[in-house]
């Protein structure tokens, strides 16, 4: 598949669009961030969306919603207490992301909110664009280009020196307030749409770049906007040739722009490297890079009759209920699939996809989904708690989606017989009491461990830490894919396991090698 | 006649520590009054409370015939007093000396309009005035202090204020330098009528062109040049 043909796909589209309105829009809030010395209010913004979210779900309202609405509010907020403690923005920044991130983790803990589901609000992507999330881009670039347009006298003045523009008469402090307002607004809308890697890239490095090589702030704004504009562009360009995450592949283009002006700026530099490229060899580099955007796509050739599963988990569900093309999105490596940066390919095997498998958690697939141009594609979402008669069950559900119910049997009647078989060998430690990891539980029952307690991911409270000691267990049972337990088991002096509900690690593959992984585990620990 | 300023009793607590205690400076319409005084006196403090930026907690601060307590339109009555502050703030992004100058104007030209030759006229006479308009292309950055203290000075008088206040203006200047800052500011205050209160550390310095002078100490103001 070519490059052009490839801007058939609504992902694409949206894509190259919401890059062109950051690309020069977010950049100018850049310079406003780095004049200002305003870089902690992007952590700060962070935590507060993270804190709303939390809200959200605590509310049962849209966790997207409350986290922007809570970022608006305290981005309204923060100008004003700035000003009335003369700390600085960037003191009182650091105070809002310390106690928002707090009072987040509190929520997680009483209200029992799920952490990732909440984290999940951190972590857009580019690639995965609605309609929706592009308006937002588009809209909040047209109010940050208008506002630069209105104000620029006035905003030269305030990034000059604050205390001339008041004493010339200007409404400073309004006007300042405004540019923190904008500034927060942006990094939580572009946090969730384009994903917290990526406001760094489009916000601050065109910005760097710019005040290196301009000699005034119109051209600092239009240089920001220009690297903004050309990283955009070239990194979806590349990240599309090389089939590499878009978010990363824009960075890197940032950077090299980066360096680039430190060369402009140092002219002798500057001479040595335009030898070395002289124009010619870089009108043919240019011709072969152009050239070879003619490429065949591996993805491309995915089978019109597979299924995509947005994780090794779901893919193994899909394998037990006897589908044959499975399509994983999410590399079994990964510890936290919700925060997986997308590559083209990935967008691009749901176009041929008869099916995709998701567990739910994982906000990207609805999103992908939607955005794809395969309107037949069925989205099935499936429980993935990993208890055998959930497995089974799921896998049953399965089957009769695809109609594939004579492989399932054959696969469910080998998954028990092996079951059976690995039953044997834990029996040895049955019955021994273990504080267990809530996402280990379905494994730790099957295995016929005495469950004193189970922990949720996320911090834990010492009040926990203390309960499960005092429970004096023999074993603590944490999941590789989100460790949080060591430090039960290093208090209660007893023996610790992580086992998996990913496949992937230790060469699994099947649900079948995950139990029989799970058991190698605990047999490693009690011989 | 009406005083340009008149500070009446006014007492200023930044934090714990009380900055002024009942001072009273008042400067008629073309008047030049220096307020001198040691390092902390206090003198920077009384300039903010003249420009509305502190409030004082006791006392009254009449600027223009208004009472600063009472004054909700600080941004208009501000379009009239410039300030040339003691140091510059480094510099952010690169800015053209005509630039920099221009934004003296800015208040006066206001909201959602750009500059008018009317204005672009107003920059180039308040450059001349101070002898930087050969310049007026370079950076701001590629100045000397001394330069750098011309283009602050020409930013105000751009802003063609009734009041100047300045805020020991040859700090950071060589003797030289020092001498001609001072004959330029006492040359354009009586070109343009203004009311000027300067405050410096270097009493000799600036008495010879006062028309009043104040002492400024533990937190207290005395005349001690010059009739009320």
């Amino acid at each position: 598949m070519s490059w052009t043909e490839s801007l058939h796909f609504p992902f694409m589209q949206h894509a190259i669009l919401a890059a062109f309105f950051a690309g020069i829009s977010f950049p100018m809030v850049g310079v406003f961030t780095i004049s200002l010395n305003l870089i902690p209010l992007r952590f700060a913004m962070m935590h507060i969306a993270l804190l709303g979210g939390a809200i959200g779900l605590f509310l049962k309202v849209d966790p997207i919603f409350s986290g922007m609405l809570l970022c608006a509010l305290s981005s309204l907020a923060l100008g004003p207490i700035s000003e009335r403690t003369k700390l600085g923005v960037g003191t009182v920044s650091g105070y809002f992301m310390t106690l928002t991130l707090a009072l987040a983790f509190i929520l997680f803990y009483k209200a029992d909110i799920h952490v990732l589901q909440a984290f999940s609000i951190l972590w857009g992507n580019i690639l995965s664009l609605t309609w929706l999330d592009l308006i937002f881009v588009i809209v909040i670039s047209l109010i940050i280009l208008s506002m630069i347009f209105l104000f620029f006298k006035e905003i030269q003045a305030i990034l000059y020196d604050r205390e001339i523009a008041l004493t010339v008469g200007i409404p400073e402090k309004i006007l300042y307030f405004l540019i923190i307002f904008m500034l927060g607004l942006t990094i939580a809308i572009s946090m969730r749409v384009i994903g917290a890697l990526l406001v760094d890239a489009f916000i601050l490095l065109p910005a760097m770049g710019a005040i290196l090589i301009s000699k005034s702030l119109k051209q600092i704004f239009f240089f920001s906007s220009l690297f903004g504009f050309i990283s955009g562009m070239i990194g979806l360009y590349l990240s599309f040739l090389f089939d590499i995450p878009a978010s990363s592949m824009i960075i890197i283009v940032a950077s090299f722009i980066i360096a680039f002006c430190f060369l402009i700026q140092r002219r002798s530099a500057m001479e040595k490297l335009m030898k070395i490229f002289s124009q010619r060899r870089m009108v043919i580099l240019m011709i072969l890079i152009i050239g070879s955007g003619n490429f065949k796509f591996p993805a491309a050739a995915m089978a019109q009759e597979g299924v995509v599963a947005s994780t090794s988990l779901a893919g193994a569900i899909a394998k037990a209920a006897g589908l044959k093309e499975v399509r994983v999105i999410v590399s079994s490596e990964m510890k936290h699939p919700p925060e997986y940066d997308l590559k083209p390919s990935d967008l691009l095997i749901f176009e041929g996809a008869k099916g995709v498998i998701y567990g739910g958690y994982e906000r990207m697939v609805s999103k992908l989904v939607e955005t794809s141009k395969n309107k037949n594609i069925l989205a099935i979402q499936i429980n993935t708690e990993t208890s055998p008669e959930n497995l089974i069950s799921q896998a049953r559900k399965l089957s009769e989606i695809f109609k594939t119910e004579k492989e399932e049997k054959i696969w469910e009647e080998n998954f028990l017989e092996k079951l059976k078989e690995l039953k044997i060998k834990v029996a040895s430690f049955s019955g021994k009491r273990a504080i267990v990891h809530r996402f280990a539980q379905p494994f730790a029952q099957w295995a016929g461990l005495q469950v004193a307690q189970i922990v949720s991911p996320g911090e834990l409270t010492p009040k926990v830490i203390g309960e499960a000691v005092a429970k004096n267990p023999e074993i603590v049972v944490d999941i590789y894919h989100f460790p949080v337990a060591q430090v039960i088991a290093e208090n209660a002096k007893c023996q610790y396991v992580q086992i998996i509900n990913f496949p992937g690690v230790g060469n699994t593959k099947t649900l079948e090698d995950i139990f029989e992984y799970n058991t190698r585990q605990l047999l490693k620990i009690f011989q | 006649m009406h005083h340009s300023i008149e500070l009446i009793n006014v007492y200023v607590r930044l934090g714990n520590v009380e900055i002024l205690r009942g001072v009273h400076v008042e400067a008629k319409p073309y008047e030049f009054i220096s307020i001198v005084g040691a390092n902390g006196a206090g003198k920077t403090t009384l300039l903010k409370v003249v420009d509305g930026i502190f409030k004082p907690d006791q006392g009254q601060v009449m600027v223009l015939g208004q009472d600063l307590n009472f004054c909700n339109k600080l941004s208009t009555l501000r379009k009239n007093i410039a300030v040339v502050p003691q140091k510059p703030n480094p510099i952010q992004f690169p800015i053209r000396v005509e630039e920099a100058v221009m934004m003296g104007r800015y208040g006066k030209i206001g909201l959602f309009r750009n500059p008018k030759s009317k204005d672009w006229e107003k920059t180039n006479e308040a450059m001349e005035a101070v002898g930087i308009g050969s310049f007026s292309k370079k950076l701001v950055g590629e100045l000397s202090g001394g330069q750098q203290q011309k283009v602050a000075l020409a930013r105000a008088l751009a802003q063609e204020p009734l009041i100047l206040l300045l805020d020991e203006p040859t700090t950071y200047l060589d003797s030289l330098s020092r001498s001609e800052i001072m004959e330029i500011i006492h040359t354009v205050h009586h070109q343009r009528g203004l009311t000027t209160l300067l405050v410096s550390h270097d009493a000799q310095l600036v008495e010879q062109y006062s028309d009043k002078t104040y002492l400024l100490e533990g937190g207290k103001s005395y005349l001690i040049r010059g009739h009320v």
